[in-house]
């Protein structure tokens, strides 16, 4: 029989974090919080006709939004607590003593998060298509979910996981993150009248999460999915330069007391 | 490439290795070398660089000069370094939520085992280290003697040349002390491994160390094997000796009339007289015991004092921080 190759280093840390992810009481707690989020939300607000006064696609759109977001907050809640949180409980030093480069336990850690988000989407899609169906949508809705929900996602813990990487205490890694994030998200916040300003529509652009939140509500208006495509370069390039230069980042600068000197 | 161990016998050899942490000199030209087979006791008092040298010599942080190297590997080559040696960093944290066999397997998995050989290198050490029967149970349920042990054990799990052991006895028992001294001793006289032990209990250091390195404020401010290290200490020889209470006072008199001798009773201890002699030997001693005999005094007990490296330490510390 031929011997079984030995696993590369990042398989061997996302083989043991996803188990205790989802055969631990986190994973499907979070799971379950998430359905049932989901649930209270369609029922009491996306499809109660009194308390809905949004048009059939823009409930759609908010409805994606907020199930992104909520898978967003999921992510940076593992992330953030994926390194520091091993630095507060003294067990990082063990792992760095291993001759795994640093970069690759962040990688298989990073990876172990992301399988949490592909549970939330079969969860999702139910309600998706619930709230979607009278406007002719759903399959529009389901691609935005699984295609720009993995991006921001993927792209949320990414920053998660730096951010926690380089923070002295799981503490700072959740405040960092989640201030970060909201950051970010803020402009999609903003009146419309404002968000129009030259200013803030440059901005938009550079920011990723509102950028994909404006590509998303210009598909579900009607667009064509290469309409807008380059509002989609700044969410991949930054995805891109977290992937290529994370690793090697940390592979150098991952410290024990966390801040970025040795 | 590696040599062979046999050829060099230098398992790690370090220079001028310095380190600072903002306006703090920890490390300050900290230079030695060790052997295969050989235990190394790394002392000082708190604060005094072990642990930031041990941290440097395992490559956590990197020095701000100087250089090391680990069987003939560079100190830059950190991942190659890592797979060669074994540490126990003071206060070791685990995943409290593994158990101790499948923390022991995850970790040797991370140094490049197959989950086979993983899982029963994992059972080996627990049972080596007493652990067994607990392999199966979460490390959150282990009293804090068995964390230590499974942190021992797992520095083991690679089969490490360099063991790295910072503060190895905290939280045993002295049963499990000794078991893990055997350990640790039979690691270095049977597989070669070098040793680099850091301690507070001076009496383990002493038991399991040939040579101590003392260092304070980052200094190295003594280093040599542990009987030469104790000859630096300039004490006068004392002995001591337990008489039989009704002869206490005549034994007293009887040693005042010896030459290069002083005596006195010990108050905290009755029945024994402490003696200071100021010349050491077994001539002084001889004519101790033949005058105590000649007047008729009854000697119970006769201890010459020697200087422990707690002495040494202690005395070394002053004169440094002097």
């Amino acid at each position: 029989m031929k011997p079984k190759e030995k696993q590369p280093g990042w398989m061997v840390v996302l083989s043991t974090e996803t188990r205790h992810l989802w055969l631990g009481r986190q994973g499907p707690l979070l799971l379950l919080i998430f359905s049932i989020f989901l649930s209270l939300y369609t029922t009491l607000v996306a499809l109660d006709p009194e308390m809905n006064v949004l048009s059939p696609r823009s409930m759609t759109n908010v409805t994606l939004q907020t199930t992104m977001l909520v898978g967003i907050l999921v992510a940076l809640l593992l992330t953030a607590n994926s390194i520091s949180g091993e630095r507060d409980q003294r067990s990082l030093e063990s792992l760095m003593l291993t001759p795994l480069p640093r970069g690759q336990i962040a990688i298989g850690k990073f990876l172990a998060t992301l399988s949490l988000w592909l549970g939330m989407i079969p969860i999702a899609i139910p309600y998706i298509v619930l709230v979607a169906k009278s406007t002719g949508m759903i399959p529009q809705a389901i691609m935005l979910l699984i295609f720009l929900g993995s991006l921001l996602v993927m792209l949320c813990a990414g920053i998660g996981i730096l951010i926690s990487s380089f923070a002295p205490s799981n503490l700072v890694s959740f405040a960092a993150s989640f201030i970060t994030i909201l950051l970010l998200a803020a402009p999609n916040q903003l009146p419309a009248s404002v968000r129009d300003l030259p200013v803030v529509n440059w901005f938009i652009v550079f920011d990723p999460i509102t950028a994909i939140a404006k590509y998303q509500a210009g598909i579900l208006d009607g667009a064509a999915w290469t309409q807008e495509l380059g509002l989609l370069i700044s969410p991949i390039l930054l995805l891109i330069l977290i992937a290529a230069l994370g690793p090697r980042i940390l592979n150098r600068r991952l410290s024990l007391q966390g801040g970025f000197e040795q | 490439m590696i040599r062979d161990i046999a050829e060099t016998e230098i398992v790690l050899s370090a220079q001028g290795l310095h380190k600072s942490y903002k306006n703090m000199e920890a490390l300050i030209d900290f230079s030695f070398k060790m052997r295969a087979g050989e235990i190394i006791g790394l002392l000082g008092p708190n604060g005094a660089g072990k642990t930031t040298a041990m941290r440097i010599l395992s490559t956590i942080f990197p020095p701000d000069r100087g250089d090391f190297s680990v069987m003939g590997i560079p100190h830059r080559r950190t991942e190659e370094i890592r797979a060669l040696i074994g540490m126990l960093p003071e206060s070791m944290g685990f995943p409290m939520y593994m158990a101790g066999e499948e923390y022991l397997t995850y970790m040797g998995r991370l140094y490049g085992l197959s989950s086979h050989n993983a899982e029963a290198k994992a059972w080996d050490l627990l049972t080596l280290f007493g652990l067994a029967d607990a392999g199966d149970a979460r490390i959150a349920t282990y009293s804090r003697g068995m964390r230590q042990r499974l942190g021992i054990a797992r520095t083991f799990v690679n089969d490490p040349k360099l063991l790295f052991l910072d503060e190895p006895t905290l939280g045993f028992d002295p049963k499990g002390q000794q078991e893990m001294l055997q350990v640790v001793k039979d690691a270095a006289a049977v597989n070669q491994v070098a040793v680099l032990i850091s301690s507070h209990q001076l009496e383990v250091v002493e038991e399991i160390c040939s040579q101590v390195l003392i260092l304070n404020k980052g200094h190295l401010v003594a280093a040599g094997e542990v009987s030469d290290i104790k000859q630096k200490i300039p004490a006068s020889p004392a002995c001591r000796i337990e008489v039989s209470s009704e002869t206490v006072q005549n034994a007293l008199e009887v040693l005042a009339r010896v030459d290069g001798v002083e005596a006195q009773a010990n108050p905290n201890r009755q029945n024994e007289i402490v003696i200071s002699m100021q010349k050491d030997g077994a001539n002084t001693v001889n004519v101790i015991l033949q005058s105590l005999i000649q007047a008729g005094v009854s000697v119970e007990s006769f201890t010459k004092e020697s200087v422990s490296l707690s002495d040494a330490f202690l005395s070394m510390i002053e004169e440094a921080q002097a």
